[in-house]
């Protein structure tokens, strides 16, 4: 098992670990982050949405080794205080009720917003549409995206 | 306003906190108001505590499922106990027999069997904030009143935070009857109100089942058959266990692969291998 070398929320990370081991499970349960989720271990549901590289990737699926040398973003490192546009939009719209798949959520809607900075709700139905909510928060989701998209052009942190 | 006095299944006990402020433990039945006729002892399976800094912390055996519940059962504690809404926070004391047999959220019966009760223990804390409050000041309570987690002398409009009174108050008794407001009184019930959990869910830092760890935690995956009316032919139980033992916390992916026993479908052939883990 050789070290698998790669950035975590803006660290160094060196981890040992198979090199099928999915990076969900290394950050789970290697490294202890379990802010990000498990929901079906086969990229349907996108509870697990990190970045790499600015990139949202379902992590369940992600080998270790495919992350060697690359920038990891997971929700704990999205902002060190709940600032980032969608954050403070999902707590302004009160977007979760159980919160499983908020983290998900939140990473896929902070890549879209990195790219789309002022999202249509085409767009944000066409980000976000892998992205399972049991709950059905849907329409607060919608709201939220938009609001954060405002934070985000009113000079909000990032 | 209506008295409602205390018995014995609306029980109530002030304590000092061992970290200093005025702690209310009380009871909230299993069942439904109605129904809690049955209840036997006045075990206390709830507390509130004023902190010194004035933090208000509600500790009880409901959890947050996603309805809502930890916020709804706080909005009937500060309506009554008059303390600032964002001072206040819960805390899930655990899983125990002693908090009665089902600690579920189902049903609004979380605030159906906490409404007279939370309201109750609400108002007792704060009687006695402000019973502190009039202590100090040398007045009677009458000349006293409360409202965001500050008492306030109706006379001399000094002010006295809930932090500065709890020490005192919880040498106090606790009131035996407890005056509750009227419904059109109400400040916080029945209103729009920020969820207290939503900042926990977007940051990650929420504790979900599937997040708890405990020392020597194994961890277990329910293996379901791919064909319908399957059955189980054999079950290597003894080589998954032994592999589990052997394999550290760090190699679960793997153990979890492996640890399957085999399925024989219908059509007399083992099913492929599915999913990722």
């Amino acid at each position: 098992m050789p070290a698998v070398k790669f950035t975590l929320n803006g660290r160094p990370q060196s981890v040992d670990a198979v090199s099928a081991m999915p990076l969900l499970w290394v950050l789970r349960d290697t490294l202890g982050m379990t802010g990000t989720k498990f929901g079906c271990g086969m990229s349907l549901c996108g509870a697990c949405t990190v970045h790499i590289d600015g990139q949202p990737v379902r992590s369940c699926v992600t080998p270790i080794s495919a992350v060697a040398g690359k920038k990891i973003t997971t929700i704990e490192g999205l902002s060190p205080d709940r600032s980032h546009p969608v954050q403070r939009a999902w707590i302004e719209e009160d977007v979760p009720q159980c919160g499983y798949c908020q983290s998900g959520q939140i990473m896929t809607a902070a890549a879209l917003l990195s790219k789309t900075g002022n999202p249509t709700d085409a767009d944000i139905d066409e980000a976000m549409r892998n992205n399972i909510c049991r709950c059905g928060t849907y329409e607060e989701i919608r709201r939220a995206i938009h609001r954060a998209a405002d934070i985000q052009r009113a000079g909000g942190v990032r | 306003m209506t008295a409602a006095p205390l018995n014995r299944r609306s029980f109530l006990r002030a304590s000092a906190a061992a970290a200093g402020g005025l702690l209310v433990g009380f009871y909230i039945p299993e069942r439904t108001a109605a129904a809690a006729g049955t209840a036997t002892d006045s075990k206390l399976n709830a507390w509130v505590h004023v902190g010194s800094d004035d933090h208000v912390t509600l500790f009880i055996h409901k959890a947050e499922m996603g309805q809502g519940t930890v916020t709804s059962l706080s909005m009937l504690l500060a309506e009554e106990l008059e303390c600032d809404w964002t001072k206040i926070r819960t805390e899930f004391p655990g899983v125990s027999r002693e908090y009665g047999a089902n600690q579920g959220v189902v049903g609004s019966q979380s605030i159906r069997s906490s409404w007279t009760t939370l309201r109750q223990a609400g108002a007792s804390a704060r009687e006695m904030l402000v019973q502190a409050a009039a202590q100090q000041w040398g007045v009677d309570k009458s000349q006293c009143r409360a409202a965001n987690s500050v008492v306030i002398n109706t006379t001399s409009n000094a002010r006295l935070t809930y932090g500065s009174l709890a020490d005192a108050a919880a040498k106090l008794p606790v009131p035996t009857a407890i005056a509750l407001k009227d419904p059109s009184q109400f400040k916080i019930i029945g209103k729009p109100t920020k969820r207290l959990d939503t900042p926990s869910k977007v940051d990650g830092s929420a504790t979900f089942g599937i997040d708890v760890r405990l020392p020597g935690m194994l961890y277990a995956v329910i293996e379901r058959c791919p064909v319908f009316g399957g059955k189980v032919i054999e079950l290597r139980l003894d080589q998954s266990q032994s592999r589990a033992r052997r394999k550290g916390r760090g190699a679960d992916f793997e153990r979890r692969r492996r640890s399957r026993g085999e399925y024989l479908g219908r059509h007399g052939r083992p099913p492929q291998a599915h999913g990722a883990i």
